[in-house]
């Protein structure tokens, strides 16, 4: 059947409005910008009744934004210019919600002249729709052209998108992102495993590991990345999507990292110190071979580094101060004792830290150091230097220590001989054993130039001990080194004064000595001539009577005779007093007193005195007077007395004079006083005046023995008595004795 | 037969000695110390002198050498009579020009023999 557009077919006006109502979109007719119809439809979507609808303006409902958009529309089209027929926009409901209109228009005749009609219908929801759409794209792409990691999609070997991130990797530039496989920008050694990758991953199988590989890149610094690899569609076709990040620095710090893990590693296991680590319960977690070779053995079931220790307590006390240390954040650092696998005990520095200060449950970092030889080095250098100290102090020689006359050292001796305390003499100067400033300063320079000289100064001086008494001190100073003083000077210091005194009594002895020596030799010389003349004497009268008696008369016989008795008794005088001298000196002189007529003796003897001399030409006159009454004498003593001292009187008297003996009584004592105009003595003899065989230097050949004035001196001594010399050389002497 | 000169201090020994010297058949001159020696010897002119060491006013040794100043006396023999025994000094009687040394006590026939040696010629 035909239909020909003329044959319209003809409805009713019930039928159209039936169509006009029923019609699913909203439908309006505006002239002169009045609303002249509209159907249920638009008047719902537009918030009214059709009777409101009829007559108002539609541009009153139309959005202010779209108002204009809206009247330049309908201007062209009611002017006839082309327009879109559809357009979106939005209108206000009375309710005051917005709502968009999707709106196609046509210009009709109505009632004769022209009017738009517009139909619509609600598209607020499917905008919304599409505006969701919209922003959902645009995240989608700023999460992919953001996104950390690289992605591009690879189709048929060809690269044919890459985000930005992935083109930076790949070095392309954004008219380069598609073209070329990205095998291509791998270095040649990690294809091959690439291949097998994307070879994979077009089979379908799924990975989702991540694989680190190498990009092609400048030869100073290769980029690593991390790879994943996805089979995805494409365009409706299969291609490869890779995903990768830049690992480069991660690669480089592990790199690092295993580097400085071997260094250390190697430190380590090369380091002399032992180092542990330990858990909070002390096991061992980790040991390196020094401490092997410090305990000497194998650490293998060794869990604890308590055999180590000399014992369980030792080992308890040492962990207890750790944990001290430890609780306090301190390391503990102490030297020890412990014992080696084998039994040895040794010297170990041990120091020991939490891993971790704020968390201790990370364990504790141990070194160990073996410190044996030092440690004996160390106690035989304090044994040494302590024996030393010792050996100084038990010396039986001051020790001093001085720089620039300054004391830095002195040990016990100096100070029991000098009498002061250490801290008196430690750091003072010298000067306080002088008695003054000069004597000091012309010690100091003495002794400074010496030991410049000789490097050392060997001297003997007195020195002032803290009480001010002086002591006699020989002194042996070396410089410490060699001829400076200036580096100090010490000082051998030892207390001679009692060494002193000896040698003074020593010379004192030696010099009586000598003159012992020399008066026994003039003993022996004066005895053997005393002796030899009476036997020359005795042996000549001998041989001549033996031989020519027949040719002497009987009187020469007689003469002879009888000088043989006379020598014979001249001897045997000799030998009392030698006697004598001998019995005074052990103390053995007979002492009998008696009373005695003393004037009576002393004529006796002045007479046998002149009979002794009888060629002399010396006078002896005699003073007598009276003697204390009832004074005691002992004759034979007495008689030495008179005897020797008259002889030697006339004796000593070669050119004669007067010899006067007086003999008086004074203040009830007997004086004897004998005096003559001798040679006399010389002063200095006189205190040896008395000794025994001792002879005075002027007696030139004049004959004695010595024995005289000491046998007078021990018979007057005998009586308890004294006696006094005065003498002037050459003019005489004159001894008296008070008995 | 000779003239000897004894000088001597002590008495009995010049006595003995003049006796001995007599007997033998001397001449003898005496002298008690040194002195009184110098002046008999100078005075007498004695063949030989017998002379004691230590006596008062000039001893032996200082009788000698003023003898050894005299031209004649000088070679004649002098023995010197010593109580001393000791070696030295008889080295140094010998050193000075003496020609023996006798010590007392003597033997008569030791000192004979002196006696004879030194007037032998």
């Amino acid at each position: 059947m035909a239909h020909q557009p003329s044959d319209t077919p003809q409805f009713s006006e019930q039928a159209y409005r039936a169509v006009i109502e029923h019609v699913s979109q909203g439908m309006m007719v505006v002239q002169d910008e009045s609303i002249v119809f509209c159907n249920r439809r638009a008047a719902r979507l537009v918030g009214m009744t059709p009777a409101e609808m009829l007559g108002a303006s539609f541009v009153a409902r139309v959005h202010p934004d779209d108002l204009a958009m809206v009247l330049e529309r309908h201007r062209k089209g009611l002017a006839g210019e082309p327009v879109p027929r559809q357009l979106e926009f939005r209108i206000r409901l009375p309710d005051g919600s917005v709502r968009w209109l999707g709106v196609s228009v046509s210009a009709i005749p109505w009632n004769g002249r022209s009017a738009v009609l517009t139909f619509f219908s609600d598209v607020t929801d499917h905008r919304a729709v599409i505006e969701s759409l919209r922003r959902s794209e645009e995240r989608y792409h700023a999460v992919v052209e953001h996104v950390g990691e690289g992605m591009a999609v690879e189709l048929d070997g060809e690269l044919v998108f890459a985000n930005d991130r992935a083109s930076a990797l790949l070095r392309r530039r954004d008219t380069d992102r598609a073209g070329g496989a990205l095998l291509m920008h791998v270095h040649p050694d990690d294809r091959a495993g690439l291949s097998k990758l994307i070879d994979a991953a077009r089979h379908g199988e799924r990975d989702t590991q991540r694989h680190e590989l190498r990009l092609l890149g400048d030869a100073s610094a290769e980029t690593w990345i991390e790879l994943g690899v996805n089979r995805v569609p494409w365009d409706g076709r299969e291609a490869v999507l890779f995903f990768f990040s830049d690992i480069s620095r991660r690669k480089n710090l592990e790199e690092r990292l295993r580097v400085t893990l071997e260094e250390r590693e190697t430190v380590l296991a090369h380091a002399v110190v032992g180092i542990a680590l330990l858990n909070p319960d002390g096991r061992f977690r980790w040991a390196n071979p020094a401490m092997e070779s410090i305990f000497g053995g194998s650490s293998a079931g060794v869990r604890t580094m308590e055999p180590f220790y000399l014992s369980r307590e030792h080992y308890l006390q040492v962990g207890g101060e750790v944990a001290q240390c430890i609780r306090e954040g301190r390391a503990y650092e102490s030297e020890l004792q412990m014992r080696r696998f084998d039994g040895r005990v040794i010297w170990a520095a041990l120091s020991g830290r939490a891993i971790n200060p704020r968390d201790t449950s990370k364990g504790t970092v141990w070194t160990v150091m073996d410190i044996t030889r030092r440690k004996e080095l160390e106690v035989a250098l304090q044994r040494s230097s302590s024996e030393r100290e010792a050996i100084f102090n038990s010396a039986l020689v001051g020790v001093c220590f001085n720089i620039h006359r300054r004391i830095q050292y002195v040990n016990d001796k100096y100070l029991e001989m000098t009498g002061y305390a250490r801290h008196e003499l430690e750091g003072q100067s010298s000067r306080l054993f002088y008695t003054s400033d000069q004597a000091y300063e012309e010690d100091g320079e003495r002794t400074n130039a010496a030991l410049r000289r000789d490097g050392d100064y060997i001297t003997e001086r007195q020195l002032l001990r803290r009480n001010g008494e002086p002591f006699w001190a020989r002194l042996a100073g070396r410089c410490l080194n060699e001829r400076e003083p200036e580096s100090g000077v010490i000082w051998t210091v030892l207390d001679i004064t009692e060494r002193k005194r000896a040698e003074d009594d020593i010379r004192a002895a030696l010099e009586q000595q000598k003159e012992l020596n020399q008066l026994r030799s003039r003993f022996v010389a004066m005895t053997s001539h005393e002796f030899r003349t009476p036997l020359a004497t005795i042996l000549s009268s001998a041989e001549l009577l033996r031989h020519y008696s027949e040719r002497m008369p009987e009187a020469e016989r007689g003469e002879l005779l009888a000088s043989i008795e006379a020598g014979v008794h001249r001897m045997t005088q000799m030998l009392d007093r030698i006697l004598l001298i001998g019995q005074s000196e052990a103390q053995m002189l007979e002492f009998r007193p008696r009373a005695l007529d003393l004037p009576r003796l002393c004529e006796e003897l002045l007479e046998q005195t002149r009979s002794q001399w009888p060629a002399t030409g010396t006078k002896l006159v005699a003073d007598l007077g009276a003697t204390p009454a009832g004074a005691m004498y002992d004759e034979t003593l007495l008689r030495h007395i008179l005897s020797n001292l008259l002889s030697n009187a006339v004796k000593y008297s070669p050119d004669g004079g007067e010899v006067r003996l007086r003999l008086a009584s004074e203040a009830g004592r007997t004086v004897i006083e004998v005096r003559d105009r001798g040679i006399g003595i010389p002063a200095d003899e006189i205190g040896h005046l008395f000794e025994s065989f001792h002879r005075a230097s002027n007696v030139g050949d004049i004959k004695g023995t010595g024995l005289g004035l000491a046998i007078v001196r021990k018979a007057v001594e005998r009586h308890g008595g004294e006696i006094r010399v005065e003498s002037e050389l050459g003019r005489g002497t004159c001894f008296t004795v008070l008995l | 037969m000779a003239r000897i000169l004894v000088i001597e201090d002590e008495p009995p020994v010049r006595e003995n000695l003049v006796r001995f010297l007599k007997l033998e058949g001397h001449e003898v001159v005496e002298a008690p110390d040194g002195e009184a020696g110098v002046a008999q010897a100078l005075r007498e002119r004695p063949d030989l002198i017998l002379c004691d060491v230590m006596m008062p006013r000039l001893n032996g040794f200082e009788v000698l050498s003023t003898l050894q100043r005299d031209p004649v006396l000088r070679s004649v023999p002098f023995v010197f009579l010593s109580a001393s025994a000791e070696p030295e000094r008889m080295a140094e009687a010998v050193g000075m020009g003496a020609r023996g040394y006798v010590t007392k006590p003597f033997s008569l026939a030791a000192l004979k023999a002196v006696l004879q040696q030194h007037l032998a010629g």
